[in-house]
């Protein structure tokens, strides 16, 4: 039996917490007891095992990198090794179904010209927290306006109005209360922040051009004049999985849109889109100006230290609709 | 070298990198003291083993083959840190990579049995492990965030890995027993 000091070090060591004062009789613990070491191997598996699962690990096969510089130079042999294979299967796979290709060339098409789409939202989360979700009400459906990579989304949940977006200058913003809003530069977005808004937006042009560019495509004719394209991944490691576009056969317009989201090869969530509106928007409407009092409380780079931080917990918290005491 | 032959390579590679990731990852993170650090090591390490496949031996077990790579640049490492002292002696780096490689086999089963886990905890313990591991957040990060004190973080989450350790060796154990 391993005592619960020893374990209790392990862990600190492992959570870059130990005080180097205390790292000697870790040391000291390691080198005469074998079990010690064994069990630092067992939850050093288990730290990496959690971020895997728990959480997100450092290296993601992901294409869009808003990571520290530390921990992208990391993830740039990761993503190497990815491109390599990426490159290895796209010369052996077969190319996209030419029909169903052309079919997004052409509504790629139809999206050169900024125009604005107001889109509803839904987010349903897959495993780890299949069984917590059955005790939630059901995921609430969020309003989209997206114009390129420009965004904003707003939704209702525990009866407080959230709304979140990014600006013509790649900066993200979000708020909880009309009264406060927080704002990061696109050079300081932190990784969760940048995973909701990930998630739960969609920049059309872009995911059609890798639609195009890393899937096999399948095309069915749908109901009346709606057509279906089917894609699947390519890559194994994608963090995409099935995706479903449902375009009106006429004016080529994307009507919805089904995208699986993957981490290391299983379902994590399916975001459903459904276009509302098309309808030209200001500017300002991206800005979080327009979605505060005139008077609200700015959290920026310049705020006092750990209020941005402490908002951005509390949106986080309000969105993955986690309950207030936990 | 063929074009065919270096795509073989490469995905052979990648594969073989996927699979043995979690035990190098495992290494590096008990041995190395900083969360920084430690990407640094493995990025050196996913170095080497990509320049270094060639001289790969398809006779001996992968893991043990990059465990001994990451052994060599985890020693780098520290020499080139001079201020740092290395936690673990050579002769323990040494048997901490075996007791991975024998490990290594149930890594998958062991992730398996996590997710069940997991499921099982109550909400605020699988908070607490959010703001760990997707969030990133120091230990005072949580305490501040959970409006607790460090240390009782500190407790919390190493009863929660108890908790998951436990779970998981009983889960194991079953899927053994059947």
């Amino acid at each position: 039996m391993i005592d619960d000091a020893v374990g209790q070090n392990i862990d600190r060591w492992l959570d870059g917490d130990l005080p180097v004062a205390e790292e000697t009789a870790l040391r000291i613990a390691l080198e005469n007891d074998p079990k010690s070491l064994s069990l630092l191997a067992d939850r050093a598996v288990l730290h990496g095992l959690l971020r895997d699962v728990a959480g997100r690990p450092a290296i993601t096969l992901a294409w869009v990198d808003r990571r520290p510089a530390v921990v992208r130079s990391a993830a740039w042999v990761a993503l190497s090794l990815a491109v390599c294979f990426l490159f290895g299967t796209m010369l052996v796979l077969p190319r996209a179904d030419a029909k169903s290709a052309d079919m997004v060339r052409r509504v790629l098409d139809t999206l050169r010209t900024d125009v604005d789409r107001r889109y509803s939202v839904r987010v349903e989360p897959a495993f780890p927290r299949v069984r917590a979700a059955r005790a939630r009400p059901q995921p609430p459906v969020s309003t989209l306006l997206v114009r390129g990579t420009r965004f904003v989304q707003s939704t209702e949940i525990e009866g407080r109005f959230l709304a979140w977006g990014r600006d013509a200058r790649g900066a993200v913003w979000f708020t909880v209360s009309p009264r406060s809003v927080a704002v990061f530069g696109a050079d300081e977005i932190p990784d969760a922040l940048g995973d909701v808004c990930d998630l739960r937006t969609l920049d059309l042009a872009t995911m059609l051009e890798t639609l195009l560019r890393d899937f096999e495509l399948e095309r069915s004719s749908g109901s009346g004049a709606t057509d279906t394209i089917i894609g699947r991944p390519r890559d194994r490691a994608s963090r995409f999985g099935r995706v479903e576009i449902s375009i009106e056969r006429e004016s080529l317009q994307v009507q919805g849109m089904v995208i699986q989201r993957r981490h290391r090869g299983r379902l994590t969530a399916t975001v459903r889109f459904v276009l509302e509106e098309t309808a030209a928007r200001d500017e300002g409407a991206y800005e979080w100006r327009g979605h505060v009092d005139a008077d609200a409380e700015v959290l920026d780079g310049t705020a006092v230290r750990g209020a941005r931080r402490d908002l951005l917990t509390e949106f986080l918290r309000i969105v993955r609709q986690e309950p207030a005491d936990s | 070298m063929s074009s065919e032959r270096e795509i073989e390579i490469r995905e052979k590679l990648t594969s073989r990198w996927l699979e043995v990731e979690p035990s190098v990852r495992a290494f590096v993170a008990a041995a190395v003291r900083s969360a920084a650090d430690r990407e640094d090591v493995l990025q050196q390490v996913a170095l080497t083993v990509a320049r270094r496949f060639e001289e790969y031996d398809e006779q001996r077990p992968f893991v043990a083959w990059a465990l001994w790579l990451a052994k060599s640049r985890v020693i780098d490492f520290y020499r080139s840190q001079k201020s740092q002292r290395l936690v673990l002696a050579d002769g323990m780096l040494e048997r901490l990579a075996e007791t991975l490689v024998q490990r290594r086999a149930e890594v998958s089963p062991r992730r398996e049995a996590l997710e069940e886990c997991l499921e099982g905890l109550p909400p605020r313990s699988r908070n607490l492990l959010r703001f760990r591991y997707h969030d990133g957040l120091p230990i005072e990060g949580i305490a501040a965030a959970v409006h607790s004190t460090p240390g009782s973080v500190r407790v919390a989450l190493f009863r929660i890995r108890e908790t998951l350790a436990a779970c998981i060796e009983r889960r194991l154990a079953a899927e053994g027993g059947r």
